[in-house]
């Protein structure tokens, strides 16, 4: 059960392109004006970011052809990624918080994209809960996927109504607003890709290991059932 | 769609009976409304978003011991078994159950907002007329998420104890429309300013029930 | 000043908790290949004493 060789090209891959965004953050990409070093958080916060949507789209998906199709791989693949997309969520919220601090003097506001990715962090982290209620494989995955479906189709209603959370809430960086140097924008795609790339191999790590819970527990039943 | 009519006059029927939802949410919004009350300094007036929070934690904490008891009540018997066979659709038992928990919660309403008016002042009761629609609103989306959530938890091995846990983090989006729209309306605000906002809880409403419909089938037939 | 000490505390939660995730899965993985191995065993011992 050792990882095959592409398995560790693969590996290998991602950690060099992790190297490169790591050395592109920290020295090729200039030091922001206002806010200094600290803004070097950013590219991976952003990079979280996008790796908890693609995990909780993915998660969506796979929920919508489990539904369909009634094959427990999608089931797997459903909780492999809202597993990632979960600790990549509480990765987000923490850097958020750690930037927030010296830069609002907060280290929590009520904005929209704050309060979506709490409320996000809840539903999913409830999926775990109803994941760990239910025995029965086949119920488990139907209810599971009910519940990805109806969370990710709550998220943008839930942005919507953040925004009006707190009437007064304070001035916050928009995207628009950031003006980027050429440098700090060939490190940010880096950092997405490399991101990217370590969300692809979880995915296909956990998926396998969870395909593999599966398998050991149908042969404990059937050395249970043997052994009588 | 006369399946429909037997299962909310059934379901309606067992609550006159022995009105044991109405009664423990009713109970239970009281006792919130009196608990709250501790959050509020001696004699200060309420400001208006103090006293929508308090009516929409009440009225919403208070909603879920109604609406996981319409799923769990068809499990106890084996009662869900039975109405599987029975020749009605998966659609026309969810538009049942949630019209029944929509009429639970109305009727929790009924007596959750008087008794706010009576503890938390009279100097909101002017905006009565709106409250009315934004009620009525609020309880479609309620409804409707509480059903089917209440059947997936129904079918769980931690029954009604789930329901809060699945079924608020998908609704805060719901609630803090619900208590900001209640706020403006307080304030004395016109339609004008907030009817963006009710058409945004009129979505929630359509889209969670085209949810429930789709969905309700796949999770009580397993 | 204060700003660098924030930066590091990110990069190292971030770090901890990829590395943390990372070898969280790893052992879980190695831990049940490992399971796997020994019930297949263990069944085709049983298959053979029959």
């Amino acid at each position: 059960m050792t990882s095959s060789l592409r398995e560790k090209i693969c590996i290998s891959l991602a950690g060099l392109l992790f190297m490169t965004a790591i050395y592109m953050v920290f020295v090729y990409a200039p030091t922001e004006r206002v806010m200094g070093p600290i803004q070097k958080i950013f590219y991976f916060h952003l990079s979280c970011a996008l790796v908890t949507f693609l995990s909780f789209f993915t998660a969506f998906v796979s929920a919508i052809v489990y539904l369909i199709k009634k094959d427990l791989k999608w089931d797997i693949l459903g909780a492999a990624s809202v597993e990632i997309g979960l600790v990549f969520t509480t990765l987000v919220l923490a850097t958020g918080m750690l930037w927030g601090r010296p830069v609002w003097n907060a280290w929590w506001t009520w904005d929209p994209r704050l309060t979506t990715s709490l409320i996000l962090w809840f539903i999913y982290g409830s999926y775990f809960i109803l994941r760990s209620s239910v025995d029965r494989q086949e119920k488990r995955a139907v209810f599971c996927a009910v519940l990805a479906i109806v969370g990710f189709v709550d998220v943008p209603i839930v942005f919507l109504s953040a925004r009006l959370w707190r009437t007064i809430h304070p001035v916050v960086i928009r995207a628009g607003s950031i003006d980027m140097a050429p440098a700090m924008i060939t490190t940010l795609i880096v950092a997405l890709i490399a991101f990217t790339c370590l969300w692809g191999l979880l995915l296909y790590q956990r998926t396998r290991t969870l395909t593999l819970a599966g398998r050991v527990r149908l042969l404990e039943r059937q050395l249970d059932g043997e052994g009588i | 769609m006369s399946g429909f009519w037997i299962l909310v006059r059934k379901d309606l029927h067992a609550e006159f009976r022995k009105p044991e939802a109405v009664i423990s949410m009713a109970f239970f919004g009281f006792l919130l409304l009196v608990i709250l009350n501790l959050a509020i300094p001696m004699g200060a007036e309420i400001s208006p978003e103090t006293g929508a929070g308090i009516l929409w934690v009440a009225i919403t904490f208070s909603s879920v011991l109604g609406l996981a008891r319409t799923m769990s009540r068809e499990k106890e018997n084996c009662c869900m078994d039975g109405l599987l066979l029975s020749p009605m659709s998966a659609e026309s038992l969810f538009g049942a159950k949630m019209a029944v928990n929509f009429t639970l919660m109305l009727m929790a309403e009924l007596s959750i907002i008087p008794l706010f008016f009576i503890l938390y002042g009279d100097t909101f009761f002017h905006s009565l007329p709106m409250l009315v629609l934004v009620v009525f609103l609020a309880n479609i989306g309620f409804a409707a998420t509480g059903t089917l959530f209440s059947a997936i938890t129904a079918g769980t091995n931690r029954n009604e104890a789930l329901l809060p846990l699945l079924f608020y983090p998908v609704v805060i989006p719901l609630i803090s429309i619900t208590v900001k729209v209640t706020a403006m309306i307080f304030q004395g605000a016109g339609p004008v300013e907030y009817s963006s906002w009710l058409y945004v809880m009129t979505a929630y409403g359509l889209i969670f029930s085209g949810l429930g419909f789709l969905l309700l089938d796949q999770v009580i037939r397993e | 000043m204060n700003s660098e000490l924030f930066l590091i505390a990110a990069y190292a939660i971030i770090w901890g908790g990829l590395f943390g995730y990372v070898f969280f899965a790893a052992g879980r993985r190695q831990v049940l290949a490992g399971r796997v191995r020994i019930l297949e065993e263990l069944i085709s011992e049983q298959g053979a004493g029959k």
